[in-house]
């Protein structure tokens, strides 16, 4: 094929994995960006890295992932290194296009999950691209001469993956002059020599490490895209079969995997979640709530973002039970450090900053560090640092941290602007004058325990809507009107003229409870309709001897009545 | 010949340069303001060279290093960063071993050289241990991934790896100690996994020993080597909570539900303690052995069952001493040496000097953890005289805490978090032995001068030795894959003069 034709069906892939990327797998950008390490242009990490075994393909990795920052930067960059990965496998299958095909869906297969490594991806183009040029040597002695060499330059690159390279080649060898030579014995010896040194000799404590390192066992993707591999790889070894068949046979599965992972990703919830967690980034709370509407069940993180998104857009009170509730206060806002297994980082990310945003600083920083502990420098995660750290007045700490924001493609402007901040006390107090008027200089503990969080906030500064409208709802979700009642005075501060629907529907609950007891209104109205669903409510429910949920949704959806009557057990009502 | 000739103009023009700045450059009666604080220093005649950055504005840097003997060399910079040669540094120390050294800084700003007040360093004549230990860990230590030991060479910049949890599967690694300054004698405990236990390194011989001691703890803590290396005095905790109620974010607080101490025999594979420093009424912690061998020196605090976060602020230690007989296994009854308690303070780290007429401790208000309380100042207890002395010269407005003391007794090396309150960095002080005041201390330098400003991990349980530790990884990992070694209570009060062990955790207070 001329190059003009490869040039020609290079544009094509690209364009096809930029646009499948971006419409099809757009939620492992998000994901990855606020997750992964970011790629900083110091000398100690490139260094650091550059001394693991396989830390050249984490590097490029890491490099990549940095351009997530936009989904269409990304889906761009990331095609061009699938691109060009197909156009070195497509010529060591000289240039089959039914494996080449497979082999480029089952990439895209890869990628698509969000934990899914792509210094694999690097590693793979490593092995293919050693094997690709090792055919152009005519002289044995120069292609042994090349794998001497490309061993340990692979060790380098790919890490594990050096041992596809050594296996196939050795097969190769083999299976042509049908004898186990020396060179052979001798090539494998110092491939093992190789990679001991290269692993510090430290083998012994990960064997699983060191022979399968890289290899993406723990996923079934993985698994394919492993074995998609080494059946390139085994064509290449022994290229016997009938070109024809084989490429239909292998477009044809090629188009049935894209269509299966195509329908995996259009469904995949976590596509949702991310979308989500995009538009709560931007502040377009209420596209969160319009798709929440749309959704007939939410999971706990979909719960989680469309109650902020709901108390970000003053709706919490209104249309909370709107939505279903059906993992109570953990739907609302989990204690992240619930067990040790726990590490939802979705879930890490509205923590810290809910946090934040309610001046609990101590708080969302050790979200921050935790999350900087296991994962490394992410952008998200090491700004919310800095944010607290200065808005806590630590400026030496917080500067270590800019540091490194500075030393990236991105983030260096944010780093420099904030620089600026810790000099300028005017930019300062307009930086942080949303959150230092809710900030706590009591003493006080961090719980593990939200609600006790949410109290000590609002202690230090009641008048505090998003930490009061938060403590208010876990109430309402542990049935504690209670609470409510005591403070209809920090709704009168915040503005309210009349008593928002859920509110007041736990005020009447209460009031049937103690019909004794006088509630103050605080001078805020109530809302007659509220008095009156309320009203047909209990006459119905007092009549029923057994109420089915389903009549009284349709007659009273929305209502808190309805959790409070039905919800016993969370799975119940979903 | 020709070269020569060149080389010649070449070195003329070079000095004629120098004395042009010396003869033009504007005098300014201050000390340049130059990153890390290296001005005015006692420093060791063994020790790396101390790199800083000039915090001047200027195009131009130059730093004359000279001596009252005529040697001298200068380093220049466009950056202000001063990076001096290795092997030039190290003459000019081993030559001026009990005299000074003097640092002339010019600046070049706009087209002018500036000279500043003169840096004087006294080279002290006794050297520092050469080697230390130290833990790297976020200082964020509620959760962990990546952490190890590693080992510095003080006289350059080399860092090597003692041991990283990385190949222990993530495991914490804690808690070294070494025998009397000899790196061969080491100690360390792993966390949790398979590879958890209590890790003896003696020549290179690794063994690693799992405690079980009654059914109270399976685990020991705080070490102290005995001066033959045979023995380990150790305090084992059982930790009740983590509290965060702290002024600064950084911090955090705890409290163990028990503590005690035990001594153990490593030839024997054998603890033994005495119901005088084992039972439920006090909490022992934080051994050391006094360098006769006879007195072991421990911190006690009154046990309380904490319930919330108001009774950490009870928890308060004295400095207590007790003898302990190698041959027989008997204890001394306890005396106190400091009562700290009456004085509403705490203590914590006792480490007496090679000597064994100082001990130098960590005093603060309360807590388990001083490292993690703003309020922890250093201070020097004068054994024969029974006199303490804050050691305000080190001292500052952040946590100074984990000390240890260089073989000589002519140095400490202690951790602080100044200046940013978060990451402990290791710095050194000389110590005066007739007097145990300390001057003017250093930040342990760096090739990058830099360095601190952005290094975020935070510098653990620093310890000096003159021995370099040797084992190597590969019998490291052999150990860990070994099982432990069941260490149990030879002689001890038994466990029915002890509270039982607690079925539920009491903890009401956690990190969060």
């Amino acid at each position: 094929m001329k190059y003009k034709h490869v040039a020609f069906y290079s544009i094509i892939i690209y364009l096809a994995s930029v646009l499948w990327l971006r419409f099809f797998a757009g939620h492992i950008f998000t994901f990855q960006y606020d997750h992964e390490p970011v790629f900083l242009f110091t000398r100690e990490y490139i260094l650091t890295q550059l001394t693991l075994s396989g830390g050249l393909s984490e590097l490029m990795a890491r490099f990549i992932m940095q351009f997530y920052v936009n989904p269409w930067l990304g889906a761009g960059v990331l095609s061009l290194m699938i691109m060009l990965l197909l156009v070195f496998a497509w010529q060591l299958t000289k240039q089959h296009i039914g494996i080449t095909l497979l082999f480029w869906v089952v990439v895209l297969a890869f990628i698509t999950i969000p934990t899914g490594n792509i210094a694999i991806l690097i590693a793979l183009y490593a092995v293919i691209k050693t094997l690709a040029v090792e055919q152009k040597f005519q002289s044995p002695t120069g292609i042994w001469l090349f794998r001497f060499i490309a061993v340990p330059l692979l060790l380098l690159i790919a890490g594990s993956w050096v041992w596809l390279y050594v296996i196939c080649v050795s097969l190769r060898h083999v299976l042509q002059t049908r004898k186990m030579s020396g060179l052979v014995a001798g090539f494998l010896g110092a491939s093992l020599l190789f990679a001991l040194l290269s692993y510090r000799f430290l083998w012994v404590i990960s064997p699983h490490m060191f022979f399968l390192g890289l290899f993406p066992f723990d996923s079934l993707t993985g698994i394919v895209l492993t074995f998609t591999v080494l059946l390139i790889i085994f064509y290449f070894t022994l290229p016997k079969f009938n070109h024809k068949n084989v490429t239909i046979i292998f477009s044809v599965i090629a188009g049935i995997v894209l269509i299966v992972i195509t329908v995996i990703n259009l469904t995949n919830p976590q596509r949702t979640t991310e979308r989500w967690r995009g538009y709560l980034k931007t502040e377009h709370y209420s596209d969160v709530i319009a798709e929440a509407k749309k959704t007939s069940s939410l999971n706990r993180i979909q719960t989680l973002y469309v109650n902020y998104a709901l108390a970000k857009d003053d709706q919490l009170f209104d249309t909370m039970f709107s939505f279903p509730q059906m993992y109570g206060t953990d739907g609302l806002l989990p204690n992240p450090h619930r067990g040790i297994t726990t590490r939802n980082i979705d879930e890490f990310w509205f923590i810290g900053e809910f946090y934040y945003e309610i001046g609990y600083f101590d708080k969302a920083y050790r979200i921050a560090c935790d999350q900087l502990v296991f994962h490394g420098v992410t952008p998200y995660y090491t700004k919310l640092m800095i944010k607290c750290l200065l808005a806590e007045g630590h400026v030496n700490s917080a500067n270590k941290y800019l540091y490194l924001m500075e030393h990236t493609l991105f983030h260096r402007k944010w780093a420099q602007r904030y620089g600026v901040i810790t000099h300028d006390q005017n930019m300062y107090l307009k930086e942080f004058a949303s959150v230092l008027r809710f900030r706590s200089t009591k003493k006080k503990i961090i719980s593990y325990d939200p609600s006790a969080n949410l109290l000590t906030a609002l202690e230090r500064q009641p008048v505090n809507p998003l930490a009061f409208s938060y403590l208010c709802v876990w109430n309402l979700l542990e049935k504690n009107p209670a609470f409510l009642v005591d403070n209809v005075w920090v709704l009168r501060e915040l503005g309210y003229s009349t008593l928002p629907r859920h509110y007041q529907e736990a005020l009447l609950l209460y009031q049937i409870s103690h019909p004794n007891e006088t509630i103050s209104l605080e001078g805020i109205k109530s809302n007659r309709d509220v008095v009156m669903e309320f009203i047909d409510f209990g006459n119905k429910f007092s009549q029923d001897k057994k109420p089915v949920y389903s009549i009284y949704k349709s007659m009273f959806d929305g209502s808190y009545l309805l959790y409070w009557f039905f919800t016993t057990n969370f799975e119940e009502t979903s | 010949m020709k070269k020569i000739i060149f080389c010649l103009i070449g070195i003329a023009l070079f000095f004629s340069a120098c004395s042009l700045i010396d003869s033009d450059a504007k005098e300014i009666s201050q000390l340049a303001c130059i990153y890390p604080d290296y001005q005015q220093l006692t420093i060791p005649p063994n020790i790396a060279p101390l790199n800083f950055i000039i915090q001047e504005e200027g195009v131009r840097y130059k730093v004359r290093f000279s001596d009252t003997g005529g040697q001298n060399f200068t380093v220049s910079s466009r950056n202000g960063k001063i990076h001096i040669p290795l092997k030039k540094w190290a003459k000019l120390l081993d030559a001026n071993k009990g005299g000074d050294i003097t640092l002339n800084m010019y600046v070049k700003h706009g087209g002018r050289w500036f000279h500043y007040y003169p840096v004087t360093h006294h080279i002290a004549m006794d050297p520092i241990d050469p080697y230390l230990s130290y833990r790297l860990i976020h200082p964020q230590t509620g959760s962990w991934k990546k952490m190890g030991i590693y080992q510095r060479d003080l006289r350059s910049f080399k860092e090597t790896t003692i041991i990283e949890n990385s190949t222990l599967d993530n495991s914490c690694v804690n808690c070294h100690h070494v025998a009397a300054n000899d790196g061969n004698n080491f100690m360390f405990h792993v966390r949790a996994g398979q590879a958890g236990g209590t890790y003896i390194s003696r020549d290179d011989e690794i063994q690693k020993i799992s405690p079980e001691i009654y059914d109270l703890y399976n685990s020991v803590g705080y070490a102290w080597w005995h001066p033959n290396g045979r023995f380990i005095v150790f305090s084992t905790n059982s930790v009740n909570g983590r509290d965060v109620n702290q002024q600064s974010i950084h911090l955090i607080n705890g409290a163990d539900s028990k503590s005690d101490l035990l001594v153990y025999d490593i030839d024997n594979n054998a603890f033994y303690t005495d119901s005088l420093v084992f039972n439920s009424k006090y909490w022992e912690s934080y051994p050391t052995w006094a360098p006769d061998g006879k007195t072991i020196y421990y911190c006690r605090a009154r046990a309380i069952d904490a319930k919330d976060h108001d009774d950490l602020t009870h928890i308060q230690y004295n400095l207590m001493k007790v003898e302990f007989d190698i041959e027989t296994h008997t204890w001394s009854t306890p005396e106190t040496v400091i009562d700290a308690v009456s004085m509403n303070r705490s203590i914590a780290f006792p480490r007496i000097s090679p000597d064994g007429r100082f001990l130098m401790y960590t005093l603060y208000d309360y807590g388990v953890f001083s490292i993690f309380r703003r309020i922890s100042d250093l201070a020097m207890y004068n054994i024969s005289k029974q006199e303490t002395q804050m050691l305000d010269m080190i001292n500052t407005p952040e946590t100074d805490s984990y000390h240890s003391w260089s073989s000589n007794g002519k140095w400490v090396v202690f951790t602080s978090k100044y200046p940013d309150g978060e990451c402990g960095r290791p710095y050194i002080a000389p110590v005066n032995t007739q007097t145990g005041r300390v001057s003017k201390a250093f930040i342990l330098p760096q090739k990058d001068p830099t360095f601190y400003s952005r290094f975020i991990l935070s510098y653990n349980l620093p310890e000096l030795y003159h021995t370099p530790n040797t084992f190597s990884p590969y019998s490291l990992v052999k150990a860990t894959q070994q099982p432990g070694i069941p260490a149990t209570v030879k002689k001890g009060p038994g466990t029915e003069s002890y509270h039982k062990k607690k079925t539920e955790k009491t903890s009401l207070w956690r990190a969060g």
